[in-house]
């Protein structure tokens, strides 16, 4: 505890106790990761620790000071704070590490993680800034160059056939590599101009993978929308019927409500099974049923839902983000019951 | 370990700011790692200002990186044999503006060469700052090495490197599993989650989605950039190692920036005179304190775990 306690409603101290009920906020995973001691530190060992983590987060390190903008430090300040009034008092340690090892995760044992020594004098290292501050970390983002996908999993080094992940995630990846790049060995010789950047929400793909996509577009929403024009009259209660027009190529025109049942309907006046619907989309025959069908359980995560009912979407030739919208829609109703 | 794999391992050397070491490092450390009998490429990445020759002791090659890019030349006869055994150098492009920033497209071919190339090592030694070119070669390393000077302003552009290869990962990351609304709509609401670190984000993440965020999370935690402080000092009593310690340590665990310390190389004049010399530490300087943490550090670099070994 610090000695600042006294007067019971210190903000210090109730920040202090806000983050021991948060946890750790930083990279670390326990209060003994946050001061890099094991879990049979000595009291002494204990306050070493807590000086050194002090000196990164209060700028007395060049190291510590440079690496943590201010909002960072002061995060980072209140987790070595909160490890310290956990770990120092001999009764919340005991508590904190029987918690630990009922999840099963055991505290380091023996000695410091950190091989390093407390750095300089304390005096040493509070430089100033040589130039004005410095964005921080907190999440503003950098700017995204346009990658398609497969060049982002290339970067990233994932296997393109993705064969070893387990078989519900590497085939929901396959399907986020756009247009079968998935399963085809990385692409090495000369690609065609442009064939790089196939993208993810790219505009229909009717005109065949061939098509020359431009070099740079931004990563903007598909361009060709079908137009919003639900029949103002028809907002009848059975969401049914979609009107299939004679031509097979034409757009249909969706309800308002999309249930898995007019995914379903759509697809047979289609003309589709649902195995060539799952060629065509590469969305496996399981999750295709489970839309059809709203299996919630056996539903995917919702962002993965988005990008199949995006594919499904392409191959019914209907607005497919309204189909995907109005579908997770749908299931989020659901789910709340 | 080595086993029938056909891609290489990728070294790549970099850090924000110029003039620190990186293509000392990166020509010394290929030629240690071919000394203890890997076969290695170094590639000059440098794409603006290529030097790594020179710091080799080659003459110039005449085709360079630029011919790749134009299309003129495939990556294996761009491969120049060195008289070191084992090791091969493709130069970068010299004096070519328009090389300097590729298309990304060229780009994007040159990484998949580059990953796919026959060797065991594949050093790349890259250019100053932190534009998408250089922060790319850095992403696809499995190591990938931040040099650093005892100095604040070089530590201070190391933050600068690290936080924009971080995020550039982050947008890498996002577009390969399509999950970027998912990330903007945790950063949109940066307040009401109170995201101050890269931890924080993530987080935020997975509180919206654990599937996915775990996924996030387990890519970002494979971001795992090596730390070399070049130039240290030992003396007045105040040892220059702490510098680059305290660094990973604050990474670690404040910000959740799997940053670590490979190793130092002490300032040493026996540098200067090879790099005048124009020869290696090993021919200019074989029993120079250089030359022997470049040593360690090729020791190092060989026993780093390889992402098929993390993976089990
Ligand atoms: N350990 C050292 N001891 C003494 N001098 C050194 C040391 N390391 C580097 N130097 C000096 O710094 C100079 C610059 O090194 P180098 O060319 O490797 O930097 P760089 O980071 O590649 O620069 P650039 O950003 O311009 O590519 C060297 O030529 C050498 O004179
Ligand atoms: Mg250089």
């Amino acid at each position: 505890m610090t000695a600042t306690e006294s007067q019971g409603r210190d903000p210090a101290a109730d920040s202090v106790e806000r983050r021991i009920a948060d946890g750790p906020r930083g990279g670390a995973r326990t209060w003994f990761d946050v001061l890099e001691v094991g879990g049979d530190v000595s009291p002494a060992d204990l306050t070493k620790a807590y000086e050194r983590a002090l000196s990164l987060v209060e700028g007395r390190s060049i190291g510590g000071y440079l690496m943590l903008d201010p909002m960072a430090a002061e995060s980072a300040r209140a987790d070595v704070e909160a490890a310290y009034a956990v770990l120092s008092d001999p009764e919340r340690r005991r508590a904190y590490q029987e918690r630990l090892a009922a999840n099963g995760e055991a505290p380091p044992t023996g000695g410091t993680a950190a091989s390093a020594p407390a750095g300089g004098a304390p005096d040493a290292a509070a430089t100033e800034r040589s130039s004005g501050p410095i964005a921080g970390w907190s999440a503003e983002g950098e700017p995204v160059s346009g990658e398609a996908t497969a060049e982002a999993r290339a970067i990233l080094g994932l296997p393109e056939g993705d064969a070893s992940a387990e078989e519900r995630r590497s085939s929901q990846l396959k399907f986020l590599a756009p247009d079968g790049n998935a399963a085809a060995p990385p692409r090495t010789e000369t690609p065609r101009p442009g064939s790089l950047d196939i993208r993810f929400a790219a505009p229909s793909t009717d005109s065949g993978p061939s098509a020359a996509m431009p070099a740079s577009p931004p990563l903007a929403p598909p361009v060709r929308e079908v137009a919003e024009t639900a029949p103002s009259s028809a907002t009848g209660s059975t969401p049914p019927a979609a009107a299939v027009p004679d031509d097979p190529a034409r757009p249909l025109e969706l309800p308002e409500e999309i249930t898995g049942a007019l995914v379903r309907e759509l697809r047979m006046a289609r003309g589709l099974s649902i195995d060539e619907m799952s060629q065509q989309t590469k969305v496996r025959r399981g999750v295709l049923q489970a839309i059809e069908e709203q299996d919630l359980p056996n539903l995917p995560a919702r962002v993965y839902l988005r990008g199949f009912l995006t594919q499904v979407g392409r191959v019914l030739k209907v607005d497919r983000n309204r189909l995907a919208e109005g579908y997770v829609k749908t299931v989020e109703r659901l789910q709340r019951g | 370990m080595a086993g029938a794999s056909t891609s290489p391992q990728i070294v790549a050397v970099g850090g924000g700011k110029g003039g620190v070491g990186k293509t000392l490092l990166a020509s010394n450390l290929a030629l240690a790692l071919a000394d203890r009998g890997q076969r290695v490429l170094l590639v000059d990445a440098d794409l603006g200002s290529a030097n790594a020759h020179t710091v080799l002791g080659v003459p110039a090659p005449l085709t360079t990186l630029s011919d790749f890019l134009e299309r003129k030349a495939d990556l294996a006869a761009l491969a120049v044999s060195t008289p070191y055994a084992n090791l091969r150098f493709v130069s970068g492009a010299l004096d070519d503006v328009g090389a300097a920033n590729p298309q990304h497209q060229s780009k994007m071919r040159l990484l998949r060469k580059l990953s796919g190339f026959d060797t065991d090592y594949l050093v790349l030694d890259l250019g100053a700052g932190t534009g998408f070119n250089t922060l790319d070669f850095f992403l696809i390393a499995s190591c990938g090495i931040l040099v650093v000077l005892p100095e604040p302003t070089s530590v201070e552009n190391a933050y600068r490197f690290l936080k924009a290869a971080f995020f550039r990962r982050l947008a890498v990351v996002e577009k390969a599993f399509g999950i970027k609304d998912l990330v903007d709509e945790a950063r949109a609401q940066k307040n009401r989650f109170n995201i101050r670190t890269p931890a924080d984000l993530l987080r935020a993440v997975a509180e919206r989605d654990p599937e996915v965020g775990a996924q996030v999370q387990e890519q970002m935690a494979r971001f795992r950039p090596r730390l070399v402080l070049n130039q240290a000092r030992a003396d007045d009593g105040v040892d220059d190692v702490h510098i680059a310690n305290d660094m990973a340590s604050a990474c670690r665990r404040f910000l959740g920036v799997n940053l670590e310390v490979l190793g130092t190389i002490p300032e040493d004049d026996a540098v200067r005179r090879a790099v005048r010399m124009r020869q290696p530490l090993r021919t200019a300087a074989p029993d120079s304190r250089a030359k022997r943490a470049v040593d360690e550090l090729s020791d190092r670099v060989l026993r780093l775990e390889t992402p098929a070994e993390q993976a089990a």
